[in-house]
């Protein structure tokens, strides 16, 4: 008599869910053996409070808001680790929650690995690496969060680092939705993220 | 508030009749109408939500969970307004801080999937801003496989909740659930309910975010919808700034 005889519908269908959810496990496992594309900050502290010099709130002596306006505020230095393989480039990118575009570094090489502090307004600048520019919803660089330090709103801010397979061809005023468009199917992992509250508690 | 239109008209309809009738009949339509107006009483205390104690309280019928009352009567929450309240509402948890990290408890699935009745984490919110129809909470992971479906980082969402609601008490059972008023339903991209933190939470840590809308109106979106859909058909009708909450998941949780 053949084993076939005792299987049931049933058993099948048990047994095609159990090779279904031994699946869901494997894809799992490989998740984990690949290190995940993490975005630190030597003087910046995920989910802390952004330091003071790095906003308009610290380093502005007025609260009157006039487009370009020059204030003392640099961008704190970034730096990333684990890329994954097929990078080409990178975009960072600084939204608050009502997704205003606080900053992007578009272009940046695939070998690069940091931003240094205090990058200039503008383009040319060595210390922007070769290729790359960068904006803020206001400015060409770096403007820096305004939010008051009196409990006036509740202000956070989203620091996302996606790596790319190609440099994006977009041109350097790109609002934020050009740039999510212009990368959508181009990610080589994983975004990285930071999260950093502002300016309620920064020092 | 159809109840409360409908005393209105019984109210109306009342004084005639005791001009005509006798005072017997008049009477017993009294006896009538104090049953309809105490029926009426409960019900703009379920309105109102903020009125203290004049609602009746709804007692969970989960007999896993903690009864608490989860909408409709009672008092509120005792949610201490955060910056930005009125026109932010302000969202919180008595199981972790804001920027903390999420308890395990809340997290079944983080190292391996282990079942689609995850325990959600207990929330309460402070009054939505006037003109509020219905609030949509939703909770999604920064970090899904950019791999997969980008709809997959949609954990948790509950549509439709009345303006009166300011709590989900923990473990907000799946499906539609007493748990949840009337109207409203809840889902995750793969589930009818809380799902948390997915398989590799617990080797990175992941960003969450519980985002609280308050909108104009209701929601007119499918029971699975996905979060692109939900997204869309919010925009354009928040009554403010949305309340944020946000945690990390799992490597430090406890």
């Amino acid at each position: 008599m053949g084993t076939h005889m005792f299987i049931k519908p049933g058993f099948l269908r048990l047994l095609l869910l159990a090779i279904g959810l031994s699946m869901i496990g494997a894809a799992n496992a490989q998740d984990m053996r690949t290190p995940q594309l993490t975005l630190s900050s030597p003087t910046v502290a995920d989910m802390e409070p952004l330091p003071l010099k790095y906003t308009q709130t610290g380093t502005r002596p007025s609260v009157v808001v006039s487009p370009g306006m020059t204030n003392g505020a640099v961008n704190p230095p970034i730096e990333w680790s684990n890329v994954p393989p097929g990078t080409n480039a990178f975009v960072l990118m600084l939204t608050d929650h009502v997704d205003t575009l606080m900053w992007a570094v578009v272009n940046i090489p695939g070998d690069i690995r940091s931003l240094m502090e205090g990058i200039p307004n503008g383009n040319e600048s060595s210390k922007l690496p070769a290729g790359a520019f960068h904006r803020s919803f206001r400015s060409n660089g770096w403007i820096g969060p305004a939010a008051r330090q009196s409990p006036e709103g509740r202000w956070t801010y989203y620091w996302k680092l996606y790596p790319l397979d190609k440099k994006l061809n977009v041109s350097e005023d790109a609002s934020r939705d050009e740039i999510l468009a212009a990368m959508e199917g181009h990610l080589t992992g994983n975004k990285a993220v930071m999260i950093t509250p502002c300016c309620d508690g920064s020092k | 508030m159809m109840n409360f239109r409908r005393c209105i008209f019984r109210e109306a309809e009342f004084h005639p009749m005791m001009r005509q009738r006798g005072i017997k009949k008049a009477l017993s339509w009294l006896g009538g109408l104090a049953i309809v107006a105490a029926s009426c009483g409960v019900a703009a205390g379920q309105n109102a939500g903020s009125e203290p104690p004049a609602g009746p309280r709804i007692l969970v019928p989960n007999p896993r969970s903690d009864a608490e009352p989860v909408s409709g009567g009672g008092p509120a929450p005792d949610v201490a307004p955060g910056p930005g309240h009125p026109r932010q509402p302000t969202i919180r948890s008595t199981a972790f801080a804001d920027y903390g990290w999420l308890p395990l408890k809340y997290a079944p699935n983080a190292a391996k999937m282990v079942t689609f009745d995850a325990s959600s984490p207990p929330l309460a919110w402070t009054a939505p801003p006037q003109g509020t129809v219905s609030v949509v909470l939703t909770m999604t992971d920064l970090e899904t496989s950019s791999g997969g479906n980008p709809q997959d980082q949609l954990l948790w969402a509950v549509v439709n909740l009345p303006p009166s609601t300011r709590l989900l008490a923990e473990s907000t059972t799946r499906g539609r659930t007493a748990m949840l008023p009337a109207a409203a339903f809840q889902l995750s991209f793969l589930t009818n309910g809380y799902i948390g933190p997915m398989p590799g939470a617990n080797l990175h840590a992941h960003h969450y975010l519980f985002e609280l809308y308050t909108l104009d109106k209701l929601l007119e979106v499918p029971r699975d919808v996905t979060l692109d859909q939900l997204k869309a058909a919010m925009k354009g009708h928040q009554t403010g700034q949305r309340g944020v909450l946000v945690v990390k998941c799992c490597v430090n949780s406890r």
